[in-house]
């Protein structure tokens, strides 16, 4: 899919779960492994790291190797983006997970209903392209109704933000 | 006395005005908070725990255990409508849920779920009524290499969910694995690739974790796929709405599978609903004729699992009841709720206090029954949530869940977490990791690990203890089983010749 | 679930408990938060809302008390939280004596229980030294002296190193030379089970785990873990003192504080409240029942208190080999 030759994506995600079982057996080793009292903390990292630095490995291995004519068969998402034939799609979905991701700190600093509408707002707007009034009036809705839900009617406590604001 | 005149004391108690009445207020909470992610039962139980001490225990009793066993009813609503798990229990009715509510039979989906609850929720109370003393003989003899086992057992379960590249499969499992090793040391208090987070000191929380990797990255890889205008298909007509007779008669093996499984796992105080679950999703896709299609949306994948988490509430209150023992939170907080009325539970509640174990045995039935009708014409209300235009449905989807993730977590770092895992969960997707197995391993790899450490510890250090035990030696046998299935089967396949390999059903 | 709970309350037409206002010159005028260090359900949630449960049903405060779960890394999250909180009166916290310990091994925990405004402590929780009923221990030196000539035989269910259990373990094997491992299991549920099924000889049972075990013949206590004898528990049973072993007992104690530099007003007002607390029927009836005992020690010598069981828990630890970084 990515390259003919090699399988870019088996390669990375092989080299980052090698490094990830290095780093695990090296922690472990750092703790005690058989303490006096039985099998320490490192005990059983050591253990499943020690499977998964092979399993990686030979994914590494076989990514250098090409991509495995089997796997391509299944994965729906891909085949209806391709069906679809735009090339936005993958970039609306990281968008879309960014501004997840932004909401975050925008939360902690300004409340729940601000960064709900916030996140709402992009998403009507930006990723699905509504008009403005469209995309203000569901955000304003869906952060308001939200709050209303969890914080008043079933008290759950909701992120409150550094400068006030629920 | 004896079990029938028993119950039938109970059903005198349960079926009173007053008792019939928090039965029904209990099973309403309990399918409301179910529905809603990162609000369990065990949080609304205490919450709710000072309006009932006024109460007439039985009474107060009985609606605690509706909101427990209610919950484990609405936790599959949301699982199957928008992949986005209720409860932890429903985390696995995501699969075949969603898949079937992705083929436009979100309806019938809805049905089987509360179906099966209902079938396996009724079985676990049966065992419960008549078999409450042999079984809770037999919980206490797992000790920690027969965990130990069990919990191998259900790793071993990860053939079954795999998909066709077993070393992505193995590797989903062991990042799993190592997902619930992080936060602090039960043994030792050490902590472990907390990174220096004072908010990993406790772990990841599950409900961050399964959230983030099925429910938003199911959002990323439906705005990938431009699903812009409807994500599913709405269903149309009455006839929609509810299971078909074949769907129904795929599932039989299921709702008795879920029933037993469920049961029994549930009885153990070192398992829990979970594992339950998961365990008879295995066992059911094990053991069926065309195993290729789970995951695609089939019933039977559905129903074990539902009906599982709801025999086990059935299974967890039997030590409760017998034995004073709780196994998960929200057991333990019914009996602190017992204890504050003066009812101690334990092996002379169902002499001395008749009234109240009878009477609860008794309201578990009504309220299964009661349940049922609740939740079945909600089907219709709920799948119109389908309708609602998606620019409006995923924000929603991730205001909740991020008010699931805070609810859970009480800080915005559980929050991170869930946007990393939504990241984490897409990326396998579309790096071909299939998910089940990265869950899988989280829900077993604590309790694994702690039952070979306490098994290592028991033995000072022998490592023969572990398969030296009969049911310990048993469960390793039936992980060795499932282990070598695929193998097995594509041996017979190759006897019987490729074509008959395939039934349709 | 407010408004459910509104309605359930009103259904059972309960009355809205105002209470007659009392002349005092500082009243909280907002909902009172009470952090707690556990989720729902567990030993401080739990011990929480029994005290405001007396509260409320003896009508001794106008002001609304509500549960806050701050939750991680053990009481840090909690004790941090409360520590932020500088100066506000509307906020109060209940400790555990791991408020104590994690201060001592964690260096995320940035607050002292001394630094915070001592307002009352409540309870100690007493315990049991169990084993199951057809053991051959009969008296704590039986099992003592087996765990002598044989080490590292029998087994003690157990939580963290660093709870109360696993001290006492610790102080016992460090005082008598006798050895024997703590397994460690999450819950109470599980450690029951253990000792219930035989697969491990011991355990120390909080009082208010106790249930009718000794009572139905499952279990046979072998010692109080308690400097006197607790009246809720058999009476057959010696302390440990008694036993024969002079040793320090971990305490568990329970109590309440509030954040660092809480108004004099306030303080006031609380110390007033929780000394009210304990002295009502309600408040005697839920010591009955969860078989805890009241150990009021009040504001002016909870300072002291507090500090005097940090240097024990810091001992203790260091015997146990636990790094101590404070």
């Amino acid at each position: 899919m990515l390259s003919q030759k090699l399988a870019l994506g088996d390669v990375l995600s092989g080299l980052a779960l090698a490094l990830l079982s290095v780093y695990i057996i090296s922690a472990s080793l750092s703790w005690s492994v058989i303490g006096e009292m039985g099998p320490g903390p490192g005990f059983f990292p050591i253990l499943y790291a020690a499977v998964m630095l092979p399993a990686s490995l030979w994914l590494l291995v076989r990514g250098m190797r090409g991509p495995r004519p089997a796997t391509a068969a299944v994965e729906p998402a891909e085949d209806d983006a391709e069906a679809d034939g735009e090339g936005g799609g993958t970039q609306a979905a990281l968008a879309t997970w960014l501004a997840l991701a932004v909401t975050v700190p925008v939360m902690s600093l300004a409340g729940f209903v601000a960064g709900c509408f916030g996140l709402s707002f992009f998403v009507a707007k930006v990723v699905f392209r509504r008009s403005l009034l469209a995309s203000t009036l569901s955000s304003a809705g869906i952060a308001l109704g939200l709050y209303v839900l969890f914080q008043v009617l079933l008290d759950v406590d909701l992120p409150a933000g550094l400068i006030g604001g629920r | 006395m004896d079990v029938i005149s028993g119950l039938a004391h109970g059903f005198g108690v349960a079926l009173g005005p007053a008792n019939l009445m928090w039965c029904f207020v209990g099973c309403f909470l309990g399918t409301v908070i179910g529905i809603i992610p990162g609000l369990g039962p065990a949080a609304t139980i205490a919450i709710l725990l000072p309006v009932t001490y006024n109460m007439d225990p039985t009474g107060g009793i009985i609606m605690l255990c509706g909101i427990y066993y209610g919950a484990k009813y609405g936790g599959s609503t949301t699982s199957i409508l928008l992949k986005m798990p209720g409860e932890a229990s429903s985390v696995i009715s995501c699969m075949d849920g969603y898949e079937m509510a992705r083929k436009g039979r979100a309806g019938p989906a809805l049905g089987i779920a509360a179906i099966s609850s209902f079938v396996a929720g009724t079985v676990g109370v049966v065992l419960l009524s008549f078999l409450a003393p042999p079984i809770a003989e037999f919980a206490l003899s797992f000790s920690s290499p027969e965990y130990f086992a069990l919990m191998l057992m259900g790793l071993s379960l990860v053939v079954l969910l795999a998909g066709d590249d077993i070393v992505k499969t193995v590797l989903s499992l062991l990042l799993g694995l190592w997902l619930t090793s992080i936060g602090t040391d039960l043994f030792t208090a050490q902590t472990r690739f907390t990174f220096g987070q004072i908010s990993l000191l406790d772990g990841i929380d599950f409900m961050s974790l399964a959230i983030g990797v099925f429910a938003i990255s199911e959002i990323m890889l439906s705005i990938e796929a431009r699903e812009r205008v409807r994500l599913l298909t709405i269903p149309k007509g009455f006839k929609n709405l509810l299971p078909s007779l074949e769907e129904l008669k795929a599932c039989r093996f299921a709702f008795l599978n879920g029933s037993i499984t469920g049961f029994i796992i549930g009885v153990l105080p070192g398992a829990g609903s979970t594992i339950s679950s998961f365990v008879a999703y295995g066992v059911e896709k094990a053991v069926s004729r065309h195993p290729e299609r789970f995951g695609t949306g089939v019933p039977e994948g559905l129903a074990a699992p539902e009906g599982a988490n709801n025999a086990d509430t059935g299974g967890a209150l039997l030590p409760v009841l017998t034995l004073g023992i709780p196994g998960g939170s929200s057991t333990a907080i019914l009996m602190s709720a017992l204890v504050l009325w003066g009812v101690r539970p334990g092996p002379l509640l169902m002499t001395q206090q008749p009234d109240i174990f009878w009477g609860l045995v008794a309201s578990m039935y009504v309220g299964n029954v009661v349940l049922l009708i609740m939740n079945l014409p909600l089907i219709g209300l709920f799948t119109q949530i389908l309708r609602v235009p998606l620019y409006v449905l995923f924000p929603i989807i991730m205001g909740v869940a991020i008010a699931g993730a805070y609810g859970v977590s009480g800080n915005m770092f559980g929050v991170g977490l869930l946007a990393a895992f939504g990241l984490l969960g897409y990326g396998m997707q579309k790096l071909g990791f299939p998910a089940a197995p990265l869950i899988l391993g989280f829900v077993l790899g604590d309790s694994m690990e702690r039952a070979l450490r306490q098994s290592l510890t028991m033995s000072n250090g022998d490592p023969s203890i572990l398969v030296a035990r009969p049911i310990s030696a048993v469960l390793l046998a039936l992980a060795a089983l499932i282990l070598l299935s695929p193998l097995l089967r594509r041996l017979r396949n190759r006897q019987r010749g490729p074509a008959p390999g395939l039934p349709t059903a | 679930m407010a408004l459910l709970k509104r309605l359930a309350g009103a259904m059972l037409a309960l009355c809205a408990g105002l209470g007659a206002a009392h002349a005092e010159d500082w009243t909280p005028r907002r909902t009172v938060n009470v952090v707690v260090h556990t989720g729902p359900g567990a030993g401080g949630d739990a011990f929480a809302r029994a005290v405001i449960n007396v509260i409320e049903k003896e009508k001794l405060s106008t002001a609304r008390f509500v549960v806050v779960n701050k939750t991680g890394g053990g009481s840090t999250n909690a004790i941090n939280f409360v520590a932020s909180k500088e100066g506000d009166d509307t906020t109060l916290a209940v400790y555990a004596s791991n408020w104590t310990t994690d201060y001592l091994v964690q260096k995320d925990a940035m607050t002292s229980l001394q630094s915070l405004t001592p307002l009352a402590n409540l309870i100690f929780e007493p315990a049991l030294l169990v084993v199951r009923a057809d053991s051959p221990f009969k008296t704590l030196k039986d099992f003592i002296d087996a765990a002598k000539a044989a080490p590292n035989k029998y087994k003690q269910a157990g939580g963290t190193p660093l709870g109360r259990d696993a001290m006492l373990r610790h102080i016992l094997v460090a005082h008598t030379g006798a050895q024997w491992p703590l397994v460690s299991f999450p819950s109470g549920g599980e450690r029951l089970s253990a000792i219930l099924g035989g697969h491990v000889e011991t355990l120390v049972l909080d009082g208010s785990e106790v249930g009718d075990f000794i009572e139905s013949g499952k279990l046979r206590a072998l010692a109080q873990v308690s400097d006197v004898r607790v009246p809720t528990f058999p009476k057959d049973v010696p302390t440990i003192k008694e036993a024969g072993y002079d040793i320090r007992i971990p305490l568990q104690p329970r109590g309440i504080v509030g954040p660092p530099k809480m108004s004099p007003a306030a303080a006031e007002y609380y110390r007033k409240l929780f000394a009210k607390v304990i002295e009502t029927p309600s408040w005697k009836k839920y010591v009955e029942e969860t078989r805890v005992q009241t150990s009021y020690i009040a504001a002016d010598d909870l300072a002291a208190f507090l500090a005097k069981i940090a240097d024990g828990t810091r001992n203790a630890l260091k015997s146990a080999n636990i790094e101590v970084i404070r």
